[in-house]
């Protein structure tokens, strides 16, 4: 065995240091695959060099899949970046699991103590108790909708329930809109849907999707799927098959748009004003009944443990890292929120977004995305995706079929 | 036998004239090993070692962080003929190997046919050859949008029609594959045709015209004379198209980004598929080594038919 591990770590080390070498040489980098976020990213790690006195620069690796490759290839070589951006959730747990992550326990009970983050924020980026990452990103999953669309529809406030939200789409049908903008680009938007209708008709099915505990092909989610047909049938939906993801919404032919709040600074860029030409609100539950829930999306910096062990001071980066300059930062820049409590929300619309939240205190649940194991998570999506490709019965019955035939043989191989 | 040299000449200095033979041998081969060192190296450095590797990976249990140091035995190998995937995908690969062969080749042979005795030529081969000095994934990010639901085809029938037409050339099952191989061969049949134009070139005249005097027609000429001195060029062309049509992924994988089923579109995008989407190393090395395997008896069977045919006609 010796030998094998041998042969495959050095030829690992090899390819690692070919294709990475001259980046990886006393590498002291910040990596990510979030590349519309550079500016902030940059500037948070300028901020944190200041701090510490070392060099920290932003590497970028996209796509994400080429992303996650080299991660799990540095790793498995022992030559793990010093930060680097990862995911929450079953991604997270995988991570942990190697050891590579420091426990970022004491900066986090500082980071509480003055009064930064909340121990409820904590707890997003933490494994069986300890957190392993800094809070890059928090955003609540809301509806965007387009302020004259809904003038013109005479819509005068945002949905509260799921009915009000039906007809809504119908007036805004009517006046020549498409309610929803949802496309199925970028090889993980097709979850967004799905996920939301089984959490609008039953939380605790939705969490046991990730868990084995609900089954894909469960009446739960035949539910859901029945409701997202309809809606479709309806002609709620745009042409899933724009690779724009943001086309329709941003040129006034849909009106509304379920995504995380970080996209409104996408928005911003595209020349729509928040708070003016859009706002949000939060999807209202599909079943009566089923208190309000928000998906919460959280995108931690991971840090290094042997980075750490062997470079004391970079501890000094990562209090910067949790500090309001570096949250203001990045919110000056790419206009993203990384929840720190005494940083300013970055625009009107994560302002208000907190402050609904805050005034509806939904049940937040961690996004399908981070929760289900990356292993099935691709395949799941297609299937989803093949689902918004052609919404008719048979299909949906064909679909959760293979999705739970996928999900059992992944837990059956555990 | 021996010679007058060695019949005249003393042992002694026999030996010493061989000695300085095997010497003056010896720094040729030096000097050759010397320049050729450079070469070698990156071959077996940048070629080989990551081959090796490949192979060793594939009997591990790698999946995304864990089992690096585990051995696997045949059971990344026992899976590919488990799981559907890998048959679909391999079925796949076959319909692109013979459309890749196919295709260009119908394409390249027409216009080499007809571009050989024309004004211009220089100038309709360059523009025929263009294609493929362009990156693969530009290529690909070109062609989506001709195929886009709302892209040039579809714009050009809605206008032909007078009806909107939005068909999805990239996201339908039946069409997926084809329109692929139909950028495929755009992007290809230029090189098809410049070695069947060097091949064409290479026939002699002398037959052609014999037969012309005899009273053979254009197409018993090309059946019987130039279609089978052009056969080694043929083969040639094939062995290269098969290795394109056996490793396709670029393309794929940028045009068919969004379609469900794109796991199984080619065994080289199972492979990507398999390592970098779902952290399967292991799994991801055996699909490749397989995939390899292939290639290279393929490859070598139309290796050897080449050039028996090629025997034959001398």
């Amino acid at each position: 065995m010796s030998f094998f591990k041998t042969m495959t770590a050095a030829g690992l080390a090899a390819a690692t240091l070919f294709s990475v070498g001259i980046a990886m040489a006393a590498d002291l980098s910040l990596y990510s695959d979030k590349t519309p976020w550079d500016a902030g990213m940059t500037a948070a790690a300028d901020i944190a060099s200041k701090a510490s006195g070392q060099t920290i620069k932003l590497q970028d690796i996209t796509p994400s899949d080429k992303y996650q490759a080299f991660m799990q290839t540095s790793i498995a070589s022992n030559n793990v970046p010093a930060f680097f951006t990862w995911w929450n959730g079953q991604q997270l747990n995988d991570l942990v699991a190697t050891g590579a992550a420091a426990d970022l326990s004491t900066y986090w009970d500082q980071a509480i103590k003055d009064g930064n983050f909340s121990a409820g924020q904590k707890d997003l980026v933490s494994v069986n108790g300890k957190p392993y990452g800094v809070l890059l990103n928090v955003a609540n999953w809301v509806v965007f909708y387009n302020t004259k669309a809904f003038e013109k529809a005479g819509i005068a406030a945002p949905p509260k329930t799921w009915d009000e939200l039906m007809a809504d789409c119908d007036k805004l049908k009517a006046a020549g809109y498409v309610p929803f903008n949802a496309p199925a680009s970028g090889g993980w938007m097709p979850f967004i849907w799905f996920s939301q209708l089984v959490l609008g008709t039953n939380p605790d099915a939705f969490v046991g999707l990730t868990s084995n505990k609900t089954p894909y092909n469960g009446p739960e989610v035949h539910k859901a799927f029945q409701i997202w047909g309809d809606m479709y049938k309806k002609g709620y939906f745009t042409d899933p098959r724009e690779q724009d993801d943001s086309k329709f919404f941003a040129n006034n032919s849909a009106a509304m748009f379920l995504i995380g709040d970080w996209h409104s600074g996408q928005f911003a860029t595209m020349g729509m004003k928040p708070g003016v030409d859009f706002k949000t609100f939060l999807m209202p539950s599909v079943t009566p009944d089923v208190p309000q829930s928000v998906i919460v999306e959280a995108s931690p910096i991971v840090v290094s443990k042997a980075a750490l062990d062997a470079n004391p001071d970079l501890g000094k980066a990562v209090a910067a890292l949790m500090s309001p300059d570096v949250s203001n930062a990045l919110g000056s820049t790419v206009q993203v929120y990384n929840g720190n409590l005494k940083g300013t929300p970055p625009n009107d619309i994560i302002k208000a977004d907190n402050e609904l939240v805050a005034a509806a205190k939904p049940r937040a649940l961690v996004r399908w995305w981070e929760a289900v194991p990356s292993q099935i998570q691709g395949d799941l999506v297609a299937q989803m995706g093949s689902f918004m490709l052609n919404p008719s019965p048979d299909n949906a019955e064909k679909v959760m079929t293979q999705m739970q035939q996928i999900n059992a043989d992944y837990w059956a191989s555990k | 036998m021996a010679t007058t040299a060695s019949l005249l000449l003393s042992p002694d200095i026999l030996k010493d004239a061989r000695r300085r033979e095997r010497r003056v041998a010896w720094r040729q081969t030096r000097t050759a090993w010397l320049f050729i060192a450079p070469a070698v190296v990156m071959v077996g450095v940048f070629l080989l070692l990551p081959v090796l590797v490949n192979v060793i990976l594939s009997f591990t249990k790698w999946q995304k962080f864990t089992g690096l140091d585990k051995f696997a035995g045949f059971s990344n190998y026992q899976r590919l003929f488990a799981v559907p995937y890998f048959s679909e995908a391999l079925y796949n690969t076959a319909f692109w190997v013979v459309g890749a062969i196919v295709l260009p080749l119908a394409v390249a042979l027409t216009l080499a046919l007809l571009l050989r005795n024309i004004a211009f030529q220089e100038t309709f081969k360059s523009l025929y050859f263009l294609p493929k000095v362009l990156a693969p994934t530009a290529v690909g990010a070109v062609w989506y949008y001709v195929y886009a639901p709302h892209g040039v085809i579809n714009s050009i029938v809605a206008g032909v029609t007078g009806h909107p037409f939005d068909f999805g050339w990239i996201y339908d099952d039946n069409t997926v594959t084809p329109s692929v191989i139909v950028t495929f061969v755009w992007q290809t049949v230029g090189i098809t045709m410049v070695l069947l134009l060097l091949g064409l070139a290479a026939i002699p005249k002398d037959p052609i015209e014999a037969a012309r005097v005899d009273g053979a027609s254009s197409g018993q000429i090309f059946r019987h004379i130039v279609w089978p001195l052009l056969l080694p060029t043929v083969l040639v062309v094939t062995i290269l198209n098969v290795a394109a049509g056996f490793t396709t992924f670029d393309l794929l994988w940028v045009m068919a980004s969004d379609y469900p089923g794109k796991r199984t579109l080619s065994l080289a995008v199972y492979m990507y598929y398999e390592s970098f989407s779902n952290g399967g190393w292991a799994y991801g090395s055996a699909i490749a080594v397989v995939l390899g395997i292939m290639v290279i008896a393929v490859s070598a069977a139309l290796a050897w038919l080449q050039s028996r045919v090629e025997k034959s006609i001398r």
